[in-house]
């Protein structure tokens, strides 16, 4: 079911539409929802362009630099007959020396967002307005344990009652000051779990009891949509 | 389809579209493109060291059309930003154009959000990368540049001619300052145990005993010239011009200079 964008499966999933979470270069890395076939292209775009700065300039290209280089190329088929839009949206995240850590969301639409955090995809309002109620409480975090706990309490509050985040499907990214762009996917993500397990799901109409079923991949999502269970929060290393 | 270009308010050559340095032509369909064969107006030497908090570049402010001194106040210097400055010799055309790129480069930085000054290293990369590039396809920029400045709290002395060589260094010098002035840069700073050893003064002294060396043995000399300073916790400053004082005297000795 995944020769074309257009058929679904029978779950009603369009295996075409997925996520992937790679780095672009050791300080920038990216999160892209939509049409993986434009997702590749732009990233292998993105990766382009670092490398190309890096070679002319010996020095690392700056994240708002990189979005402002996609943007424009981005724009192009939004305004020339007979081209559509990159079906893909873009979470990217980075850190400049100098500047600090930065995250974009990059629409479709060539729009970008320059964002202290953002949340993405289907149910992803109930993780925003949990990131907008923790900022103060998220700019003051100290280690990065204590930033990966708030992005995965915002991502497992688009959850619907009978998903749970685990292992199978969610991933972690990391970049700071003294990090490089790193995933941590399967088993990598347990002790960041871990560290929620004892957190209150906060407006989760549930008993608090955890779902018995595991899902793999995206199980409740229907077509075309993110599914929120592998809908990627980003967050400001702080 | 053009894809959509963006604007510019400054001519930057890559999005001119025709005098571009990265522009390949046919030169049979071309007639009148022609490549550099030999510099025209020609600056000389350019010096610099290196000094415990900071680096100092200097260079004369004349422009030479052979033997003739024909330009005699072209600014060599440029400043870039605050912590880098660039000087060059060599073809004086290929200097005025390439330094506008650069300028408009160090305009485009600052203009950008949250962008960060170019710093001399990457600069001088860059540089290096264009310089090359132009020597590969046989049209070169004639000019070999100094770029100086401060990176990450140290100074920063890179060299770059047009052949694409380009090596870091504690004190460089193009042209005949090469053969005549190395030496005694390099003198100072052994004598001072390396440039951390080097005061403001002494290195300014000895760029300034340099530039008399150059005025009374290099015939396209100039004995006024511009001082660059990079403090390792200051603004950078291009000042100028300064006045050389030369002594002549000895020229009365030379047989049939007089009766």
């Amino acid at each position: 079911y995944d020769h074309d964008v257009i058929i679904f499966s029978p779950q009603g999933r369009i295996h075409q539409i997925e996520y992937a979470m790679e780095a672009i270069d050791s300080h920038i890395g990216v999160s892209i929802a939509g049409l993986t076939a434009d997702g590749q292209v732009l990233s292998r775009f993105a990766r382009d362009e670092c490398f190309n700065h890096r070679w002319a300039y010996d020095s690392a290209l700056t994240v708002s630099r990189l979005v402002d280089n996609l943007a424009s190329k981005l724009q192009v088929p939004t305004q020339v007959y007979g081209k559509r839009p990159f079906g893909v949206g873009l979470l990217i995240a980075g850190f400049d020396i100098g500047i600090g850590p930065r995250v974009f969301y990059q629409c479709p639409s060539a729009n970008y967002y320059d964002c202290k955090s953002i949340a993405i995809g289907a149910r992803s309002q109930s993780a925003r307005t949990y990131l907008e109620g923790k900022l103060d409480e998220i700019a003051a975090t100290k280690t990065p344990e204590e930033l990966i706990k708030h992005g995965l309490i915002a991502l497992r509050n688009t959850l619907p009652n009978e998903m749970e985040l685990s292992v199978k499907n969610c991933s972690v990214a990391l970049v700071g000051s003294d990090i490089d762009f790193t995933v941590y996917e399967d088993s990598a993500v347990e002790p960041y779990l871990a560290l929620i397990r004892e957190e209150p799901s906060a407006g989760a109409a549930d008993d608090g009891q955890p779902s018995t079923q595991s899902t793999s991949g995206d199980g409740a999502a229907g077509p075309g949509s993110s599914g929120a269970a592998e809908g990627e929060v980003r967050m400001e290393e702080a | 389809f053009s894809s959509a270009m963006s604007a510019s308010f400054y001519t930057k050559p890559a999005n001119n579209g025709n005098a571009g340095v990265a522009m390949e032509t046919s030169w049979d369909s071309n007639p009148g493109r022609q490549r550099t064969l030999q510099p025209i107006t020609t600056g000389a030497s350019v010096l610099a060291i290196k000094y415990n908090a900071g680096v100092i570049m200097v260079a004369d402010t004349l422009g030479s059309y052979g033997s003739l001194a024909k330009f005699r106040s072209i600014p060599r210097v440029l400043r870039v930003n605050d912590a880098t400055v660039a000087a060059a010799s060599g073809d004086l055309a290929d200097m005025q154009f390439l330094n506008t790129v650069v300028e408009n480069h160090a305009i485009d930085e600052e203009i950008h959000e949250h962008g960060i000054a170019y710093s001399p290293a990457s600069l001088h990369s860059w540089l290096t990368r264009v310089m090359y590039n132009r020597r590969s396809r046989i049209n070169p920029l004639w000019n070999t540049y100094i770029v100086a400045g401060t990176e990450a709290g140290q100074p920063f002395l890179g060299y770059v001619n047009m052949l694409g060589v380009a090596f870091k260094e504690d004190c460089l010098a193009t042209g005949f300052g090469s053969h005549l002035c190395l030496g005694l840069l390099r003198e100072a700073l052994d004598a001072a145990g390396g440039y951390a050893g080097l005061t403001e003064e002494t290195a300014t002294s000895a760029l300034e005993a340099c530039l008399r060396v150059l005025y009374y043995r290099d015939c396209r000399a100039y004995n006024q010239y511009q001082l660059a300073n990079v403090p390792v916790a200051k603004p950078a400053q291009v000042s100028g011009p300064h006045f050389l004082q030369s002594d002549w005297s000895v020229a009365k000795l030379v047989k049939h200079y007089t009766e």
